[in-house]
């Protein structure tokens, strides 16, 4: 069986930032990501995102750019495969969803250590209609758009309140998709709506859409009702969980270095609970340095000076927290 | 299926820089004709063309189309070229491919049982 110091999961920017530190820091690390290019969500958006310096940068060229620096420092990134199980003794499987060259199509990998940064999915919303052709997640719009260059239609309804809804919209608008109306399902943390009567209407996809009793035309539907946490093989693996309220509910609970409550397995971005576009960087950095100290590749010097760009991200985001309007959440 | 605008594709766009790969290539849908690129997301390329119908629900019959884009969700699966189950929207558009709209469960697929006991499975 093949081995690895350090296995990352997820070719994201959480996935990506924890692997070029580790391997700056000297260890031989593995990158698994489904994908058949490695960025994660960066790859698919074109908002302007903060770099590790905090200078606004498009997704994706953010991603190209961490992907360029991770074959710099020598991590081997495996794309176009899936780690489907996390077995006992940290044992990673991994099989392939494309062409391989020189791997075989399913295989074994030993990991020392294993950093999970398998990000989010959108959270849905079920409505009268929801099921028609038509309807499309908030990244399913961006990735038809931005990865294919196809809109989701002519005249597009979207729904949800919040960052992901505005930068759904905002991208819509770019492409020239007709918003012709934006609701916010008032659905806080429960899933289901309230306040708003809302039905997409259609034989075979959605030609109109009711909303609070307007019928108005449309062909597409997009749900960006915000994202939560994958952490599918953690959580498989048996680590203790939290719900997190404001961060998008469950998610493996972390010490202050991200590791769970398995020993040498890390979380590190939103699979650990949905924060800002500056969460992923600093987490992957946190983890791949702790995981590299682990293994005698790193220093506490190192690790402190990764601990306190967490800690000032987490200050500040307490601080803009406290001057936003404060959301209110419906206890389940 | 859909009355869809057929032109979907987008032709400019003020950020993205639109490069589309240069092979056109034919795949049929239900028989029908249908203009693509080589390698690009055959759901993508159905949506592009109108086609927003992929398969039917097993039972109940509903209609079903790409929701999610990232193969999660399975309102996309097709039947390519004989094969059942086929995610559209991760599948690559091959020249002279054949898709149907998968109707119902992938056992269904036309032939699909019988070339598995062909291969000696089931």
């Amino acid at each position: 069986m093949r081995s690895a110091d350090i296995v990352v999961i997820g070719g994201g920017p959480a996935g990506l930032s924890a692997a070029i530190v580790a391997a700056e820091a000297g260890c031989q690390v593995v990158l698994i990501d489904e994908a058949p290019l490695p960025g994660g969500c960066l790859r698919w958006r074109i908002h302007e995102v903060p770099d590790d310096d905090g200078q606004p940068t498009r997704a994706w060229v953010l991603a190209e750019r961490l992907a360029e620096r991770a074959r710099t420092v020598g991590v081997d990134i495996r794309s176009g495969a899936v780690a489907w199980g996390l077995f006992p003794d940290t044992v990673v499987a991994v099989a392939a969803v494309g062409p391989v060259q020189d791997l075989p199509a399913a295989y074994h990998i030993r990991a020392t250590r294993i950093i999970l940064a398998t990000g989010s999915t959108d959270r849905s919303l079920p409505f009268p209609g929801g099921s028609l052709p038509g309807v499309f997640s908030a990244r399913a719009a961006q990735i038809l758009m931005h990865l294919h260059r196809v809109v989701p239609g002519r005249r597009v309804v979207v729904v949800g309140a919040g960052p992901e809804s505005d930068e759904v919209a905002a991208d819509l608008v770019m492409a020239g998709v007709e918003v012709v109306a934006r609701v916010d399902p008032g659905q806080g943390n429960t899933g289901m709506m309230s306040g708003l009567s809302l039905r997409a209407v259609g034989e075979v996809g959605v030609t109109s859409v009711m909303i609070d009793g307007t019928l108005v035309a449309a062909e597409g539907v997009i749900i960006a009702t915000g994202r939560q946490p994958d952490a599918q093989l953690a959580i498989m693996a048996g680590c203790a969980c939290g719900f997190l309220t404001n961060s998008g509910g469950w998610a493996p609970s972390r010490t202050t270095h991200l590791e769970t409550s398995i020993s040498g397995l890390y979380v590190a971005g939103d699979a650990g609970g949905i924060g800002d576009d500056r969460v992923p960087l600093v987490e992957g950095r946190l983890s791949g340095i702790a995981a590299a100290r682990s293994l005698g590749h790193a220093d506490d010097a190192d690790v402190e000076r990764a601990m306190s760009a967490f800690r000032n991200l987490s200050r500040e985001r307490e601080l803009e927290e406290a001057d936003a309007p404060r959301l209110s959440y419906t206890q389940v | 299926m859909g009355n869809q605008d057929p032109t979907l594709r987008m032709s400019d766009h003020p950020v993205l820089a639109i490069e589309y790969s240069p092979t056109r290539v034919v795949f049929s849908f239900d028989g029908q004709p249908v203009d693509a690129l080589e390698g690009e997301s055959l759901a993508a390329a159905l949506i592009a063309n109108g086609h927003r119908v992929m398969r039917t629900m097993p039972k109940i019959g509903e209609p079903r189309g790409a929701y999610c884009m990232v193969g999660r969700c399975s309102d996309c699966l097709v039947i390519a070229d004989g094969l059942p189950n086929v995610r559209a929207c991760l599948e690559s558009v091959r020249d002279g491919m054949v898709v149907l709209t998968q109707h119902g469960a992938g056992e269904s697929a036309p032939g699909f049982v019988d070339r598995l006991h062909q291969g000696g499975i089931a």
